[in-house]
């Protein structure tokens, strides 16, 4: 693909990739396993996974590297792999991609919380995120998305990270649950606050992802709107999920997804995408709506 | 000295002021057990509620927590010489392929404010570890957290190993994190399930209580 992921917002909504995490599920990944860890040792059902959303339509497809931090790894004892994990993974989408959609750097949060409210210091952070985007860029990533951040303190740690070793669009999302006083993520950060600060902090595009479903990312970015013009992110899951048979499974049907879709294009948003238990079947269903306008 | 500004300091999250205003009381002969109660667990109750009700966010309990283990360290040794006993012991941890740590450690936090003896297993903690450690420690407790649908089933494993051990009576199960319910709990047989660390202090109350 010739433009860039600015460029493409720029010319028409685009179709995001969908989940990888809660596929993984459907394949024998068991929960307490390392998603990042199958770049290396399930290589084939990363590659697989990439090539179906992108035969869906989906204009780019991100590395399954959201949790390749020396920090988010060392609870798996991985973090002496994080090179090789990270390569793997920009090598799997590359693969996948070819010249049909974008590669996206998946960068998600430590798990960490920084101090004083946990034990992590912003230069720990830092230096996790630096040594993850530094190996994501030689290895030639097309974009970075930041993505399900609760702290905006960690978002604009990762986000400098990047800066430091690229020129490339940094788009930038947080993850939001309703309460008493609307949409806030963990720590207590609005919409509104968000899109100002992760701008300030050097985002190029914002937005949301993570969130109860398209409803709710449609109510959180029209807030977000109110504060920048450039939340245009929307990456919501199928539902919660509810436990059927012992098996978790998200309600929202693809058909569900596209009516969604539908309303976060005429909310604003321009890229809109899938995150957790979203598939193939839903990116293709909500890709009709959106390039089909 | 006055009970209410180390309240307030808890409240506030303020770790020194509370450190400092626990040494004044304790200088100014206020009872250990009293500062305890009357200070540093009534203020983290307020914290309890205005969690709940979204008027603070996780930053500010965590700081709240943290003023209050603060005071303890100062306050502890005077509560043993005084002969106060914990209000007996609590097992908690997050279930075996589940990593997500914060609401348990609020939860364990709480417990700790409001009087118990906590055994903090960490995350990602099978089933036998629980039942073990409940065994070990002689807990009356056992309090189990999980964020992700895939891993709830860790809860129903250590209810039903309780019960394989004739440990039911003894070992009282809670549980909560964000996809539990309450319908869940009754449907696996745990004896209680709370949506926020004030209802675990609740529940704790009444299973070792009464
Ligand atoms: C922070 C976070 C993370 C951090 C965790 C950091 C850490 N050290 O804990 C990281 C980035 C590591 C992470 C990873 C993942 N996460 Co996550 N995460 C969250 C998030 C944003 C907040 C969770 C949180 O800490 N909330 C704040 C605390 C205070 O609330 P709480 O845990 O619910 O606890 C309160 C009550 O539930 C109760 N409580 C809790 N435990 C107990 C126990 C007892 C006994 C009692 C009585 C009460 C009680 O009291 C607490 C205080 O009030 C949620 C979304 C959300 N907003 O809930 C997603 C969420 C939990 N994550 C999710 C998922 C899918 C994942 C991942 C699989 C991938 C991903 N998409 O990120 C991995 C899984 C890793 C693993 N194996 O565990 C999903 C789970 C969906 C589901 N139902 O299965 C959620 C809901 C996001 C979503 N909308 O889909 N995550």
């Amino acid at each position: 693909m010739s433009m860039d992921l600015l460029e493409l917002v720029n010319s028409r909504p685009i179709l995001g990739d969908g989940a990888m995490g809660s596929i993984l599920q459907e394949r024998g990944f068991k929960s307490g396993d390392c998603p990042e860890a199958w770049n290396l040792d399930r290589p084939e059902a990363i590659l697989e996974i990439h090539q179906a959303y992108r035969d869906a339509g989906c204009d780019y497809v991100e590395t399954n590297t959201f949790g390749a931090s020396t920090i988010k790894l060392a609870r798996y004892g991985l973090d002496a792999k994080v090179d090789e994990i990270v390569a793997a993974g920009v090598d799997l989408a590359r693969r996948a991609a070819g010249d049909t959609c974008l590669v996206g750097a998946s960068i998600g949060p430590t798990g960490a919380l920084l101090e004083p409210y946990g034990d992590h210091t912003r230069d720990q952070l830092a230096e996790a995120f630096g040594r993850a985007a530094t190996v994501l860029e030689r290895e030639g990533v097309d974009f970075y998305l930041i993505e399900t951040m609760s702290d905006l303190n960690e978002a604009a740690l990762a986000i400098a990270a990047v800066k430091e070793v690229s020129k490339k669009p940094v788009a930038a999302t947080m993850s939001f649950t309703k309460g008493a006083k609307g949409h806030r993520t963990m720590m207590g950060t609005s919409p509104q606050e968000a899109g100002i600060e992760l701008i300030k902090a050097g985002a190029d595009l914002v937005g949301t992802n993570c969130c109860s479903g398209p409803e709710a990312a449609a109510e959180i970015i029209t807030e977000m709107a109110q504060s920048t013009p450039l939340a245009v992110i929307a990456q919501p899951n199928a539902g919660l999920p509810e436990l059927k048979d012992g098996r978790a499974s998200y309600p929202e049907s693809p058909e569900a997804m596209a009516e969604g879709a539908g309303n976060l294009l005429a909310c604003g948003a321009r890229v809109i995408g899938g995150c957790c238990g979203t598939t193939p079947a839903h990116m293709a269903s909500m890709g009709s709506v959106i390039k089909g306008r | 000295m006055e009970l209410a500004q180390l309240k307030e300091a808890v409240i506030a999250g303020d770790m020194a002021r509370t450190k400092s205003l626990t040494e004044e009381a304790l200088e100014a002969g206020i009872e250990p057990a009293s500062i305890l109660n009357d200070a540093l667990i009534s203020g983290m109750d307020k914290v309890g509620e205005l969690f709940k009700v979204n008027e603070i966010y996780v930053p500010e309990v965590l700081l709240a927590a943290k003023s209050m283990q603060n005071a303890m360290g100062v306050l502890k040794p005077r509560l043993v010489d005084s002969g106060i006993q914990p209000r007996g012991k609590i097992v908690v941890g997050t279930v075996r392929g589940d990593l997500h740590d914060i609401g348990k450690n609020l939860v364990a936090m709480m417990l700790e404010g409001a009087g118990f003896e906590i055994i903090d297993l960490g995350n990602d903690v099978p089933a036998e570890k629980f039942v073990e450690a409940a065994v070990e420690n002689d807990a009356g407790v056992i309090g189990m957290s999980a964020l992700l649908t895939t891993t709830m089933h860790v809860m129903k494993e250590t209810v039903e190993m309780l019960g394989e051990k004739g440990l039911s009576d003894k070992v009282k199960t809670m549980i909560g994190g964000a996809p539990v319910t309450a319908s869940f709990a009754s449907e696996i047989g745990a004896a209680g399930y709370g949506d926020d660390a004030a209802t675990a202090v609740d529940l704790a109350k009444e299973f070792l209580e009464g």
